[in-house]
């Protein structure tokens, strides 16, 4: 068998399709109620039917009691955009975590892991640092999509021979990416002479949704947009990848041409999500594989169960973040990290017992 | 391989496009519908900033605050400790927690998270947002801005003017005695120079800043050797009350030996919440400091 062994996996499980269509009906409407249960919760917690009231007059724009405009004001204005930039960058994660570890073939590969997210937050960092994130609301995600581009072309250079990415070589290459990036940020860091300006870019490297509003929801929209669409279109093309090159080829896939359509997609999510929230890791590790527990290998399934799934993952985590310790936020990292760091190391784990069990 | 009836699929994926199509072209708005009209002078203050809280304590009475910050009572850091335990409720930069409050004022600093301070803005509540607290005159322009603000102003100029009478009487009484060369030391060997408080506070106690020397604008970490070649023949160390942990350390330091202060044991502790704040109690800090810089003109029995 020519295929690698470490594609294996993730075409290993045929989940009944049936099965996934109904897992992925389910996602979608544990989605949906976590969206309002999100929104309810929080420093003032409402009832569901109160929330949506006053989430729909806001949307809408329709007349509010001057009695309940404080709880509006929470909700609409405050709390919803949050949960949708929430949800937005849960799904950009996961979308890119799937785009990656189909297009290396490689069931590790993340934007954090491999320092894509790293090289958007040089790229913003560098776009604060000289005062045009504050002139222009596209400037900072036009920013992180550079950063995470060139590192994520960067990696693929290194990493990839032939088609091939052997698991060892990928994770070396994003420990050495990640300590370049992470050395560069904090020389801007030191650098920079004025300490508003250091102080705005702590904040935003620390990682979190703390803060973020209709602003950055709109900020980040357009890069989301052009990234779901095209990966939702090439989605056969991903099922095709990953049954070699040798195959792909022979069935008229120009396999060098998608492979770095993707890749600049998932840098593109990657980067949009680093734009709205700092760096937050283990998303795209942790979603794609529970969502192929669910609804198999299948890409076709799998990218919007993935889109679905990652933002349900990171609505909740915020949730907690913002909700566990009453008056004082857990940074939405440390959550993530928490489930993610884990996970990654079962996967390891794993992969070793197979290549040494195979090999 | 073959895959089999992945429509659903694709409708969740065109669920997901017009969702990401309906957010392009939905542009939020600020609420509609009668706003109530606004206090004045407002009843439920909410304080973002130490240095407000500090300010609002000595110039609107308790019922008037509905929230002051979570450092108000922290004696470590705060000069309002006992007043700050009355007011029932202590606040982050939260924009969801300061709202639930129904604040008819938020006083916020330029130091404010400022996507908190963006997000607060939307919501349509007054917001009064203090400048850079850079010098002595800024820190009155600040208590006169929430005077302004909170309908206050009368007390407010009497506290200005209480401020510049205290300070201008501890200049005077050092002005004729040599001015010590004296460096602010805070741990991790940070120190202050040009645009800080603790510059001003120095000079009108009767001290030459050598951080000016070494040229730091701001704050800035200088080096062990620039502390030796700078030699200050007084050190300021910030410290809790029984604390004198940075002193001990620098007076123990092997490399500091030569440095005047050190040799001399001129290295002295001054409280935190005097050293940090900027607000009147500014005036306690410049009396600490000139009493410390001139034990001759600020006999030890005297107190205020």
């Amino acid at each position: 068998m020519s295929m690698s062994v470490v594609t294996l996996p993730l075409l290993r499980k045929s989940v009944d399709v049936r099965k996934g269509n109904w897992s992925l009906a389910t996602c979608v409407a544990l989605f949906l109620g976590s969206m309002a249960v999100a929104a309810s919760l929080g420093a003032v917690t409402l009832p569901l039917d109160t929330t949506v009231r006053l989430l729909v007059k806001g949307i809408a724009g329709l007349p509010i009691d001057s009695e309940e405009r404080a709880q509006a004001a929470i909700v609409y204005l405050i709390r919803f955009p949050r949960v949708l930039a929430a949800a937005m960058v849960g799904a950009a994660l996961a979308l890119s975590g799937v785009v990656m570890q189909g297009l290396f073939r490689n069931p590790l590969a993340d934007a954090g892991i491999i320092g894509v997210s790293s090289g958007g937050a040089l790229g913003g960092v560098l776009i604060i640092s000289t005062g045009l994130a504050a002139t222009s609301s596209v400037a900072l995600p036009c920013a992180t999509f550079a950063g995470a581009l060139c590192t994520a072309f960067a990696v693929y250079f290194f990493s990839t021979r032939r088609g091939r990415t052997p698991l060892t070589t990928l994770l070396l290459v994003g420990i050495a990416v990640n300590s370049v990036l992470a050395s560069l940020t904090s020389l801007i860091l030191s650098l920079s002479p004025d300490y508003e300006i250091s102080r705005q870019m702590l904040f935003w490297l620390m990682g979190g949704l703390d803060g973020r509003g209709w602003t950055h929801v709109q900020m980040a929209l357009p890069f989301v947009f052009c990234g779901v669409l095209p990966v939702l279109l090439l989605s056969r093309d991903l099922n095709v990848l990953l049954l070699g090159e040798e195959t792909a080829m022979s069935l008229g896939v120009n396999v060098e041409l998608v492979r770095r359509i993707l890749l600049a997609l998932s840098a593109l999510l990657a980067g949009a999500a680093v734009a709205v929230s700092g760096t937050i890791g283990f998303v795209g590790l942790v979603v794609p594989h529970m969502m192929r527990l669910l609804v198999g290998p299948d890409h076709r399934l799998l990218i919007p169960a993935a889109a679905v799934g990652g933002a349900t993952f990171l609505v909740w985590c915020d949730l907690l973040a913002r909700t566990l310790v009453a008056t004082e936020e857990i940074r939405l990292g440390i959550l993530t990290a928490c489930v993610g760091g884990p996970f990654f190391l079962h996967l390891l784990l794993r992969e070793e017992r197979r290549q040494r069990g195979e090999g | 391989m073959r895959f089999h009836g992945v429509r659903p699929a694709r409708w969740v994926g065109g669920g997901l496009i017009i969702l990401l199509v309906a957010g392009f072209v939905y542009r939020p708005h600020r609420l509609r519908g009668d706003l109530t009209p606004p206090v004045f002078p407002p009843q439920r203050i909410v304080s973002l900033s130490l240095a407000a809280d500090e300010i609002l304590l000595a110039l609107a009475p308790p019922e008037r605050i509905a929230a002051l910050t979570y450092l108000a009572d922290d004696p470590r850091v705060s000069n309002v400790v006992a007043e700050a335990r009355r007011i029932p409720h202590k606040v982050r930069a939260n924009a969801e927690y300061v709202l639930a409050l129904q604040p008819d004022l938020i006083i916020v600093s330029a130091y404010t998270n400022a996507a908190v301070k963006a997000l607060l803005r939307t919501t349509g509540v007054p917001l009064l947002e203090l400048g850079q607290f850079a010098s002595l005159a800024a820190v009155e322009q600040n208590i006169l801005a929430i005077g302004q603000a909170i309908g206050e102003a009368d007390k407010a100029h009497a506290l200005v003017a209480m401020m510049q009478r205290r300070l201008q009487e501890v200049r005077q009484r050092v002005a004729a005695a040599p001015r010590p060369r004296v460096l602010y030391y805070s741990a991790g060997g940070f120190v202050l120079g040009k645009g800080t408080t603790m510059d001003e506070m120095i000079a009108s106690a009767g001290g030459r800043n050598v951080a000016l020397e070494a040229g730091v604008e701001r704050a800035k970490k200088l080096s062990q050797e620039r502390l030796v070649v700078l030699n200050p023949s007084v050190i300021l160390v910030s410290g809790e009350e029984g604390q004198e942990g940075l002193r001990e350390l620098l007076l123990a330091d092997p490399a500091l030996q030569e440095v005047e202060a050190i040799r001399t044991g001129r290295v002295h502790t001054i409280p935190r919440p005097y050293a940090s704040t900027v607000s009147q109690y500014v005036v306690k800090c410049v009396e600490a400091i000139a009493k410390i810089l001139h034990p001759e003109v600020f006999p030890p029995m005297e107190e205020r």
